[in-house]
């Protein structure tokens, strides 16, 4: 399937002769290759050509799924795969923790899913907005398994780690946000997540040589989110620039593009492909089943 | 389980408790424990255990964390409240809340019992105005008895006043220097937390319950707030077994509540502190296997564990607990009625009453029923089980619970995975298009703002003006990556048009979205989910139900008038009745591609009537499924130039005619020259044959319609005569067994056996022949003229009417009754009119609510 980068995307088709122009681009897989390919250098320099018709000074990227690249495992079965490893670090940090041992990972990520749910429904609104915040996941999870304090430090150390060993730099738009910066650009990061810009920033520094981005936001912090729309005259009013000047690129199409549009941001699209997302539902698929032989049923929180 | 409960029901109680209860409630009490130490220390906030339930909420809590190795919960104290004391204890701060929850406790009992209640414990004051007559009134008139601040109100006030100073101490003293308040409670609707959120608005009240679920008047403001923590849903749910709840929380209610009385009101005590005065009663509280058997078997659970103490263990064998709870909930088999028959629950508030929650099969009063007992039971599923023998109960619970004829007759097993793995677009969305940009637009706006987004939006453009759509399509803010145009160059009709823009394409489902129509944001969501599931394995699309709007294009725009429901009585799709005409919209019609390969897609012949001809071919091959929420919209512009912007519907009204014949025509000819579908000939030969069966079948029953009409026209008299009757009977004997309502019922059904000649109620008024009974039909038209007296109905034969429950007997109210009034002042008796369990408010007062008390409501 097409992806979308701006507006002007049409397929135009005659039905007299069948003989369409179309504006294609390269799909992730291209991308994630790391061979830099007529087609992803086509998109970078429309991309580059649009930035300077419209006059944009500050680039934005969505972080994980745009300018981190993840795999195709599902969220539900990644929360389990960082159960485990959660689990030997607390071991190897506390051997003398008793409880340790009855332990099962499937505990650590149900009290996470606990913890997912409290943050979010209970952590007080900011205009109207809630997010999450990983370590008010991470102080649940500890008191639901009867982990001492310091435990909630070895759990963060873990969350960091497990993200940055799964996570890719997306090459395309660390190009593009590189030769931006070189004609006098901003370039910034902008995430709907749980995790907090200091995190996020670590996770960052894990997976990349050279960060790109020269601020990052985090709805973790600001509450305010990308999906309420709001996020975005905060950062005007913090980065000083108009609504115009700013072109934002994301996987999302209600916080990276239609949001972002209604603030009077340029926005492109950067979808995930059906390909990936095939994985991931089906990887998904796999581990609703197994946790349903585990007799855990998991379709209320399980998602890709 | 059915064999202990017939040896032993206490014991039977106990394993209930033990084996089925006792994971359940681990599993809350884990997610419990974990909610309460994060407010404690993320939020900061002061957890109070809500009496009476927090009692022994907290004392299984305790065993449990001392089961599992868990730090227990401290510095959380006891609540001693009730919702009467809440009531009484925000008076000052919010009276009209206070003032709203007393009313609906009270509407149909009198203040005086009000009066009583609200001082249970003390008595009446001494020098209480016994003889106010504001106290035979009725609670419903509560505001005013207030407003008018008479010599009772101001005694009940006046405690009130000092309830609630008491009261705010106490909670002052309580929370501390605390912003965030925990309460932990059963359930369900938070009325506690509401009034107390209402009154302390400085302060952020959070619940954490076992569940919640509420009613359509619920009021959900602070819903967020109030944490369910095992379900959060109004209604049961099959493939979420602990939602059985719902049908039964007296379970958990029970289990949960100590012995010992409500609190319902504050004192001060000697060294000056306030306390409940009851709350020393209730910690006595000491359940014992007795006594208590189920809580002592959930007990022993906590206590033991024998599934595991973690997290997940008890997940799971809550999980394998839950779908035989739920069984046992809903279709309980009469020996395991025996589980809970011995509940009692109090009547709350301040009532002394104690309501079980079944009651004995047998008549309460004279025009009781099994039905009534039902409808009354704490508990229907289990009264059901009680009134009827096994084979007519489960039928019966079945609909009680809303569930299929399958449903646990295999064991439970958790719903199939609902992920759908597509190697195309799931959903072709076709809209045609010529040059109307306004209306384009709007069906952009509609496809991009489903819930649904894994489509390909094809629009095809049918020789109009291309840069005109391509414009509207860039100006509109949808989904433009998700957009295939299409241009026609010239204008090859309608149906080719659907077919070029389907066949440019590949997808799993195609949905015709004209571009004058629109949808609800669901309609794809929901569509679409009907053909994944289970369903998608009998039918081979599926339509919702519409909405007709009426609208007019005006200068300013597109103005809606009016939106009905369009031909609302489609429940399913016969072929047959798709044979007499095409009943529902192509904007409402979501099918599989595969069915339209098969069939060879749209006839392009067709300028008109194309859809029905496609639609009949369709249901040759496969069935198509109802969704009973109007989520499509059909528009028409039957207002104002219909010419210019008219569908082809209102438009091209003469053309449906014309191609109506031409369609059954063709299908018949192709048939019989050997091509076609001889079995569609056949069908639509018989759909027009069946059409003008049914416009005479309409006529006829229009005329006998108009009978009860023309009955009703004479209502007035008849009611007249009624009273001219009771005024005889009483003139000759002296005020009679029967008032001004049992005369018109005798009489209105009198008249319906006359018409109906219904033999088995004649005989029985001795009317042994048609012309004595058009004799006294006679008589009551002559009556009703001023000729005669009215018929004389003896006090048997009155009596002998108003008992008789037939159908085409039913209720009609006299002319006098308010049916409006009274169906709005009383909700549950229009949730049961509309149901079509009773026929009319005026039944339903004729026979119950004027012995409950309820108000007959005359028209002024």
């Amino acid at each position: 399937m097409n992806h979308v980068i701006d507006k002007d995307y049409f397929k135009y088709k005659t039905v007299d002769d069948v003989n369409y122009t179309e504006i294609n681009i390269a799909s992730r897989e291209i991308i994630t290759n790391k061979h830099k390919s007529t087609k992803t250098s086509d998109i970078e320099n429309r991309i580059i050509q649009y930035i300077r018709e419209n006059d944009i000074k500050v680039l934005s990227f969505d972080v994980f799924d745009t300018y981190l690249l993840r795999n195709s495992k599902p969220e539900a079965a990644r929360y389990m795969e960082l159960s485990n490893i959660i689990l030997k670090r607390l071991k190897d940090s506390l051997p003398h923790q008793e409880r340790l041992s009855t332990l099962d990972p499937a505990d650590i990520c149900l009290a996470r899913i606990a913890g997912m749910q409290a943050t979010y429904r209970t952590r007080p609104r900011v205009e109207g907005c809630g997010e999450g915040e990983i370590r008010e996941v991470i102080a649940m999870q500890c008191r639901l398994i009867g982990l001492p304090a310091q435990a909630e430090d070895i759990l963060l150390e873990a969350e960091i780690a497990y993200e940055a060993e799964n996570l890719s730099e997306n090459t395309l738009l660390a190009r593009l946000a590189r030769r931006f910066r070189k004609e006098g650009g901003k370039v910034i990061l902008v995430s709907d997540m749980y995790l907090g810009a200091d995190i996020i920033a670590e996770i960052i520094h894990r997976v990349v040589k050279r960060p790109v981005h020269q601020h990052l936001f985090s709805s973790a912090d600001m509450v305010v989110s990308k999906r309420s729309g709001k996020i975005f005259p905060a950062i005007e009013r913090i980065l000083g620039h108009a609504p115009r000047e700013f072109l934002h690129i994301g996987d999302s199409w209600t916080g990276d593009v239609e949001r972002p549009r209604k603030a009077g941001w340029h926005a492109m699209h950067f979808p995930i492909p059906r390909t990936e997302l095939n994985k991931r539902k089906a990887a998904l698929a796999e581990f609703i089943r197994e946790m349903d032989e585990k007799g855990i049923n998991t379709r209320a929180w399980a998602k890709l | 389980m059915q064999e202990l409960i017939a040896k032993n029901a206490d014991h039977a109680r106990h394993e209930f408790g033990r084996e089925l209860l006792g994971p359940v409630v681990a599993d809350y009490l884990y997610r419990l424990y974990g909610t309460i130490r994060f407010f404690q220390d993320v939020r900061k906030a002061r957890v109070l255990f809500v009496s009476r339930a927090g009692i022994r909420i907290r004392r299984a809590l305790d065993t449990f964390t001392q089961a599992t190795g868990l730090p227990p919960v401290e510095d959380a104290p006891d609540f001693w409240i009730s919702r009467l004391m809440v009531a009484k204890g925000t008076w000052r701060r919010h009276r009209d809340n206070a003032i709203a929850v007393l009313k609906g406790e009270f509407y149909h009992h009198t203040l005086r019992e009000m009066a009583e209640a609200m001082f249970r414990h003390d008595g009446l004051p001494p020098d209480f105005p016994q003889d106010d007559p504001w106290l035979e009134r009725k609670g419903k008139e509560i505001e005013a008895f207030f407003a008018e601040n008479g010599p009772a109100a101001q005694v009940i006030a006046a405690h009130f006043e000092d309830q609630s100073r008491l009261f705010e101490e106490y909670f002052t003293d309580l929370a501390g220097d605390r912003d965030t308040i925990l309460l932990v409670d059963t359930g369900w609707a938070g009325t506690a937390q509401r009034l107390l959120a209402d009154a302390w608005p400085e302060k952020t009240f959070w619940g954490a319950y076992f569940g919640r679920y509420g009613f359509e008047t619920t009021d959900r403001r602070y819903w967020p707030n109030m944490i369910g923590l095992v379900f959060e849903q109004d209604t049961f749910e099959y493939e979420k077994p602990e939602t059985c709840v719902v049908l039964h929380r007296h379970m958990i209610e029970h289990l949960f509540e100590p012995h010992g009385p409500s609190i319902e009101r504050l004192a001060r005590s000697d060294a000056g502190t306030v306390f409940a005065p009851e709350a020393e009663a209730v910690r006595a509280d000491a359940p014992t296997a007795a006594t208590d058997p189920m809580f002592t078997g959930v007990m022993t659970y906590l206590a033991d564990l024998p599934d595991g103490g973690s997290l997940a263990a008890l997940h799971a064998a809550a999980g394998r607990a839950w779908p035989e709870i739920a069984r046992i909930v809903t279709l309980p088999t009469r020996e395991e009625t025996a589980l809970f028959g011995h509940i009692r629950r109090s009547a709350d508030f301040g009532k002394t009453l104690m309501v079980p929650l079944l009651l004995p099969p047998e008549d309460r009063f004279e025009g009781d029923s099994p039905e009534r007992r039902i409808q009354d039971s704490l508990w229907q599923p289990g009264q059901a089980a009680l009134e009827y023998p096994r084979d007519l109960a489960e039928p019966l619970q079945r609909r009680l619970a809303g569930l299929g004829p399958f449903d646990f007759k295999k064991p439970w097993t958790p719903p199939a995975v609902n992920v759908h793995i597509r190697q195309r677009p799931a959903v072709a969305v076709i809209t045609r298009t010529l040059d109307r940009p306004m209306f384009l637009k709007r069906a952009l706006e509609s496809v991009a703002a489903q819930t649904f987004d894994d489509y390909v939006h094809v629009i095809v453009s049918d020789g109009g003006d291309i840069d005109l759509v391509r414009d509207t399509i860039r100006d509109t803010e949808c989904r433009h990556n998700r957009i295939l145009l299409i241009d026609n160059v010239e204008n090859r009709g309608m149906e080719a048009a659907s077919n070029i823009g389907i066949r440019a394409v590949d997808s799993d489902y195609i949905v015709i979205h004209d571009d004058d129509d629109s949808w609800e944001p669901a309609y794809l969501e929901k569509t679409v989910a009907f053909l994944d599931g289970p369903k998608g394995e009998i039918y081979g699309g599926v339509i919702s139900k519409s909405m007709y709007v009426s609208e007019e294009v005006t200068r300013e725009g597109i103005k809606v008038h009016a939106r009905v429901p369009y031909h609302g009585w489609v429940e399913n799709v016969h072929i047959m009745e798709m044979a007499i005409q095409n009943f529902f919209p192509p904007i409402a019609f979501l099918y599989k591609r595969e069915i339209y390969d098969r069939i060879g897609g749209y006839n392009e012949a067709y300028p008109v009537l194309g859809d029905w001809d496609f639609n009949l071919r369709f249901l040759m091959e496969a069935d198509i499924g109802v969704l009973p929420e109007p989520l499509a919209n059909y528009h028409h512009r039957d207002r104002g130039n219909t010419h210019l912007f008219g569908n082809s519907v209102i438009a091209g009204r003469d053309k449906h005619v014309e191609y109506a014949a031409i369609v059954r025509n063709r299908l018949t000819r192709n048939a019989l020259q050997g091509g076609g579908n001889a079995s569609i000939a056949v069908l639509v030969g018989i759909g027009l044959h069946l059409d003008a069966l049914r416009q005479e079948t309409r006529r006829i029953q229009q005329r006998t319609e108009e009978m009860p009409g023309m009955i009703n026209a004479l209502a007035n008299p008849i009611q007249e005569l009624a009273r001219k009757q009771q005024n005889e009977m009483e003139r000759q004997s002296g005020p009679g067994l029967f008032d001004a309502d049992d005369y018109w019922v005798a009489m209105t059904r009198l008249e319906r056996a006359v018409l109906l000649k219904d033999w088995s109620v004649l005989r029985k008024l001795g009317v042994k022949d048609i012309s004595r009974g058009r004799l006294l039909l006679m008589k009551l038209g002559l009556s009703r003229k001023g000729f005669e007296k009215p018929p004389r109905l003896s006090a048997e034969s009155i009596k002998f009417l108003t008992q008789l429950r037939k159908k085409g007997y039913e209720l009609e109210p006299p002319p006098d009754f308010d049916e409006e009034a009274y169906l709005s002042r009383n909700p549950d008796v229009a949730a049961v009119v509309a149901q079509g369990k009773l026929h009319s408010g005026f039944e339903h007062y004729y026979y119950y609510g004027k012995k409950e008390g309820r108000k007959r409501i005359s028209r002024n």
